[in-house]
Formats: C-alpha cells, sequence, structure tokens
C-alpha cells in the first residue's frame, strides 16, 4: 500500500507535466504556422473600417448587408466560404456596386477613392488566390 | 346586362387578345448534357429533388413552363423572372465554372435559402412544391456547405 501511495506520487504530476508540455508544443506548432488564420492587413481593415464595415457587421440593422457579408466574423469562415466571400468583395468593388450610391448620396465621405477601391480588388483576389494554392 | 359593362368587357377582352401578340424575349431551355449539377455531380436524392423542384424553373435549362406561362400578361413576368434568374445563376452552367465561381455559386445559394430571399413569394404562390420549410432550408444550406468544402479540396 505504501509503496503504492509512493509511485503515485512521482507518476501523477509526471503524466501532468507531460500533458501540460505536449499541448504547449501543440499550441507553438499551431501558431507558427502562418496558413492557420486569415489575418486582414491593416491597411485594409482601415479602408473597409471606413466605407464597408456600418453596414457589414454582426450588430448591423442592415439584414442585406448581413446576408451578404460579415466583416467581422471573415477569420471564421471556412476557406471555401472564405474564397467565395473574397471574390464577392472583389466583384461588388470592381464593378463599382459598393458602397450603394444611395448610401453616398446621404454620407459622400463614405466613399472609395479610386486607389482605396484598387487596393480592396488587389488584397481580395490575392487573399482568394492565396487561399486556393 | 347593363350595356356600359357589356363594353368595358369586349374592350378588356380585345385588350387581352392584343397583347397576345406583342413581342418579348421568351425563354426556352437549351441544355448541354453533362453540364447540369445534378449530371455532373453526385447529388443526393433528397436534395436534387428540392433543387428541382425549388429552384430549377427559373435557374437552369430544365425549365418546366405551365400552360399559363405562355398566356400574357403572364407570360412577360415568367420570361422577366425566368431571364433574369439564369443570369444570376444557372445550375445547367455548374460544369463549366471554374473552381472559384462554384465556390461563388454554391455561397450563393446558401444566402439566397437561409435568408428566404429565394424561392420567390411570386413563384411559390402558383408552386406549392416549391414550399420549403425551414428544415428543408436548412437541408440545402447544410448541403451547399459541404458540397463547397468538397470542391475546395478538388
Amino acid at each position: 500500500m505504501k509503496k503504492m501511495n509512493w509511485s503515485l506520487i512521482v507518476l501523477l504530476p509526471a503524466m501532468a507535466l507531460t500533458l501540460i508540455l505536449t499541448s504547449a508544443f501543440d499550441n507553438q506548432r499551431k501558431s507558427s504556422n502562418p496558413e492557420e488564420k486569415f489575418v486582414i492587413p491593416e491597411g485594409i481593415t482601415t479602408i473597409m473600417d471606413k466605407s464597408c464595415f456600418g453596414c457589414h457587421n454582426a450588430e448591423s440593422s442592415n439584414d442585406k448587408a448581413k446576408e451578404k457579408l460579415l466583416i467581422d466574423k471573415l477569420t471564421e469562415l471556412s476557406k471555401a466560404k472564405l474564397v467565395a466571400k473574397l471574390d464577392g468583395i472583389a466583384e461588388t468593388v470592381g464593378k463599382n456596386e459598393m458602397p450603394p450610391e444611395k448610401f453616398l448620396a446621404k454620407y459622400p465621405d463614405k466613399a472609395l477613392t479610386k486607389e482605396e477601391a484598387k487596393q480592396l480588388l488587389d488584397w481580395a483576389k490575392a487573399a482568394s488566390e492565396e487561399l486556393m494554392k | 346586362m347593363n350595356k356600359k359593362l357589356k363594353i368595358l368587357l369586349l374592350i378588356l377582352a380585345a385588350i387581352f387578345i392584343v397583347i397576345q401578340i406583342i413581342p418579348f424575349r421568351k425563354p426556352s431551355n437549351k441544355p448541354v448534357f453533362g453540364n447540369d449539377l445534378m449530371e455532373a455531380s453526385a447529388i443526393p436524392q433528397d436534395i436534387a429533388s428540392l433543387l428541382k423542384n425549388t429552384c430549377y424553373d427559373c435557374h437552369s435549362q430544365h425549365a418546366r413552363f405551365p400552360w399559363y406561362a405562355h398566356v400574357a400578361p403572364v407570360s412577360w413576368l415568367v420570361a422577366r423572372d425566368v431571364n433574369v434568374g439564369r443570369e444570376h445563376l444557372d445550375f445547367d452552367k455548374w460544369g463549366s465554372l471554374t473552381k472559384k465561381e462554384k465556390l461563388k455559386f454554391l455561397d450563393e445559394i446558401s444566402e439566397e435559402v437561409d435568408s428566404e430571399n429565394m424561392p420567390m413569394k411570386i413563384y411559390t404562390i402558383m408552386h406549392g412544391d416549391a414550399r420549403i420549410s425551414r428544415a428543408q432550408r436548412d437541408m440545402i444550406v447544410q448541403w451547399a456547405e459541404k458540397m463547397a468544402e468538397q470542391v475546395f479540396e478538388e
């Protein structure tokens, strides 16, 4: 009985330590893999915050905008979905459909400048290509 | 019968006859064999019949046109909906889409079906088999997402 107790005292912490160590290594491996997480570059976030985020966020009251795109949920999507969303962004920005004219009539300062539209378009295309690799 | 009413009915009948000869872009089915989603990919039977009953009349080259779809002014409405529907999404184009286009196509389906934008109310009034429940909507959405994963992995 006494012998068993002693072995337990040694074994249990050893097992616990192994568990902690393996999970720590696991985490490190995951976070060091750049492909695991989709990150929106800061410059793009700034543009989207100005011209898109107002309607395309999870708390928005604009249902149609919410159905089409939730910028704050982009990073939670599967790669397959993300490609579709990025292509949607490229398409609407490329065709000059977003932000909508009616909205811009009210808030002209929310318009995308030519340079911003190009940046957004190039990013969406490149990010979708990257995911498809 | 009241004379005024008789004249009015005659005028309406004349208008009805005259509008039958106004030309419009009448949609016809031009399927390319092997290109349709059902022919190009393995689709579960229950999903296939859901899609056929709820989407295919406007979004494919396998549309079923009831008799009243040939009579103006309903024919104009049907023509418009089918022409616009096919422009947006055509199940018969599936086989010729790129991988990216397929992903967009499937995303579009889950969006429109989930939000209940599709099938259109005006269509389901006349087509009982296109009236789908929430559970059936969820089935289509889940299938579209699974299919997207499959396409992505290809």
